[in-house]
């Protein structure tokens, strides 16, 4: 049997910028087997954090996933079909490990069995000028019964949707997560989508998440990206944004709040195929304790991607002499007629506004809060849909200060 | 109201305040005035509490009590003001909602009840007209985009809500036209009364047309070096500082 050394096979510079990552803790983690009797209370917890999502917030369809597969009964679809793709089981894992650095990859290949194709249904109701947004929540719970989940989402032309993928752990336990999201966004749809776990939940201390999302945009398309990063002992998120079609937009967000011992890493690769595109990131972090964060972004301008216009922006908050903050935004342009510019900042809360604040009566941790509140404000300025995440962010800095 | 002691104070490692005393009593406007570099914005970060500024020696006493252990917030609350020289801009914090917050935060002190969003905006409509003020001024990010002339009426709104004991003008005259200026101490008059006292920086004799003080100071070099009543300031405006600063032979 071959041992995986995940160290000695991902920690590797040149092919994908792994650069600080730490496995100590991954090899060392012992992840636990999930039992009969542990289940059925389970499934009961299951079904009341949905019921709580279904009530706190208004969404067209919901899509519940449980262990990588779909459970029909706690769905509720109506605008969404749901089809399954089986994945080719002549690749084989342990071989792919040996001959390519897409671990991940391939073990979710492996681990996942099948793809969950969903296809965004063409909207009947709209016109040439008024398109409907559907809104569809997924949630994707992980019992520890399997760690790898694969979704694929077809975005028909002229559609508007939004989409919220939050990862539920109803479970106190130790475990690894890897899961693979593409999109296909055709010609002239509008895309959301916010990728975020149950915030304040303290169990995810012991946990282990991977996340590898693509995202294909046709022409004149929109996307907006929000990924609400939080405590886990190790998170990944990889995101690679193909501009396939002229006149399309690409802004992408990331809100971090790393309290513990944690690390996170972003990669973000956006690569510039054709004319006309633009492109914006904009991830904040803030890290307390000995919580370390990984910004490591790409712009690929190709040789024909003239008009691009690239904007890449990563301001970080450390609040502790151990925490660290790592920052690498790139550029890579092949054309001349392009307008790109980035970004990074490894500060504290500026003195001067605190002091502001404070001679005005507000005591200091207020005052650091309207600081973070600000701070955090132009992350979620274009999803209304978040508002109780941006209040679950205050409440869980308001503990932390 | 307020009484510095002798202060020696300094900021990085550099002396500013060499031996600085003042006593402001209620009720009483104070103007200092001085050349550039003489330690009078030291002297307004000294009383409310800047972190830059190391005390080495002396004490500073608001109403009878020593606040030099005291933190920015606790001297506010207690009723020290200072209108920034140069109002910092906060992003992402709307200026009416920290408004409301430092409003409550002094409620709280005194052991009164908060204000609600809606009386607060009742409670506010006459002090933006005092200012030269609109509302839309309430809905944007605290002093960012703020023109010059903007955040210094900003600063005398907020010293409008706030009713300090103790306001201290930090050259607020700098960046205001004339119409503005006088908008702005006609604000500041109207916070005048036998209870509150005022501290009034500023390099030019023209705030002090409008708002008129009992006590002009000269400072420099971190000390002040004459006092006397208003016609001082019209003396400096006539001749400049230089015949003060002169060694007397």
């Amino acid at each position: 049997m071959k041992i995986i050394d995940f160290q000695e096979k991902i920690h590797n510079d040149k092919t994908d910028m792994w650069r600080f990552t730490n496995f100590s803790k991954l090899k060392k983690a012992t992840f636990l087997e999930e039992n009969e009797s542990e289940l059925c209370d389970i499934e009961s917890k299951i079904e009341s954090i949905i019921e709580d999502h279904k009530a706190a917030n208004r969404f067209d369809d919901f899509i519940v996933i449980i262990d990588g597969q779909v459970d029909n009964s706690l769905s509720g679809v109506q605008n969404v079909s749901v089809d399954f793709v089986e994945f080719d089981s002549s690749e084989n894992f342990v071989d792919s490990i040996v001959t390519s650095d897409l671990i991940l990859d391939s073990s979710n290949k492996t681990w996942s069995k099948k793809q969950i194709v969903l296809n965004l249904e063409p909207d009947t109701e709209s016109t040439d000028n008024e398109c409907v947004q559907k809104r569809i929540k997924l949630i994707i719970v992980s019992t520890g019964n399997n760690n790898s989940v694969n979704i694929h989402i077809n975005c028909p032309e002229k559609s508007e949707s939004a989409w919220t993928l939050l990862e539920v752990f109803p479970e106190q336990s130790s475990f690894i997560q890897n899961h693979q999201l593409t999109v296909n966004q055709l010609d002239g749809s509008k895309v959301n989508i916010v990728y975020l776990k149950s915030l304040g939940q303290d169990n995810l201390s012991d946990s282990y998440h991977f996340l590898s999302s693509r995202i294909k945009l046709g022409k004149n398309c929109k996307l907006k990206t929000l990924d609400c990063m939080e405590n886990s002992s190790f998170t990944r998120h990889k995101l690679c944004v193909d501009f396939d079609g002229e006149d399309s937009t690409a802004d992408l967000f990331g809100i971090g709040l790393f309290k513990e011992e944690t690390a996170q890493h972003t990669h973000i690769q956006i690569n510039h195929r054709v004319k006309n595109c633009t492109s914006s990131q904009l991830y904040k972090h803030m890290l307390f304790n000995r919580a370390s964060a990984e910004f490591a972004g790409l712009v690929s301008v190709s040789e024909g991607a003239s008009g691009t216009l690239s904007n890449q922006s990563n301001p970080n908050l450390v609040f502790s002499d151990d925490a660290r903050a790592y920052s690498r935004p790139q550029l890579n342009i092949l054309n001349d007629d392009v307008q790109c510019n980035h970004g990074a900042t490894v500060g504290q809360i500026d003195e001067l506004s605190l002091f502001y604040l404070k001679s005005r009566g507000v005591s200091e941790k207020e005052a650091k809060l309207v600081l973070l509140k600000g701070f955090i404000e132009d992350v979620f300025n274009d999803f209304s849909e978040c508002e109780q995440e941006k209040s679950s962010y205050l409440e869980e800095l308001r503990k932390v200060l | 109201m307020l009484e510095i002691k002798n202060v020696v104070a300094s900021i990085n490692g550099v002396k500013i305040l060499k031996g600085t005393s003042l006593t402001i009593k209620p009720g009483e406007v104070h103007a200092v005035m001085g050349p550039n570099g003489s330690g009078k914005s030291t002297l307004s970060k000294l009383v409310s509490g800047h972190p830059d500024v190391e005390i080495e020696s002396g004490d500073i006493l608001f109403n009878g009590e020593s606040i030099l252990d005291d933190d920015p917030d606790i001297r506010a609350l207690k009723g020290v003001f200072m209108a920034f020289q140069y109002p910092v801009e906060v992003p992402g914090v709307q200026n009416g909602s920290f408004l409301r917050m430092a409003y409550n935060a002094k409620r709280k002190y005194k052991g009164l009840d908060e204000v609600d969003p809606m009386d607060f905006e009742e409670l506010i409509q006459e002090k933006l007209k005092w200012v030269g003020m609109n509302e839309s001024f309430l809905d944007r990010p605290l002093n960012q985009g703020f023109s010059g002339g903007e955040k210094k009426r900003n600063e005398i709104l907020q010293l409008a809500v706030l009713e300090p004991m103790l306001s201290i003008l930090d050259e607020t005259d700098s960046g205001l036209d004339i119409d503005a200026l006088r908008t702005v101490s006609e604000a500041v008059n109207r916070m005048i009364t036998k209870e509150r006292s005022f501290l009034v920086i500023t390099h030019y004799q023209r705030l002090l047309n409008h708002i008129v003080p009992d006590v002009v100071h000269i400072f420099s070099e971190g000390k002040i070096i004459k006092t006397g009543d208003k016609t001082l300031a019209l003396e400096v405006e006539e001749k400049g500082y230089d015949w003060l600063l002169q060694p007397v032979s």
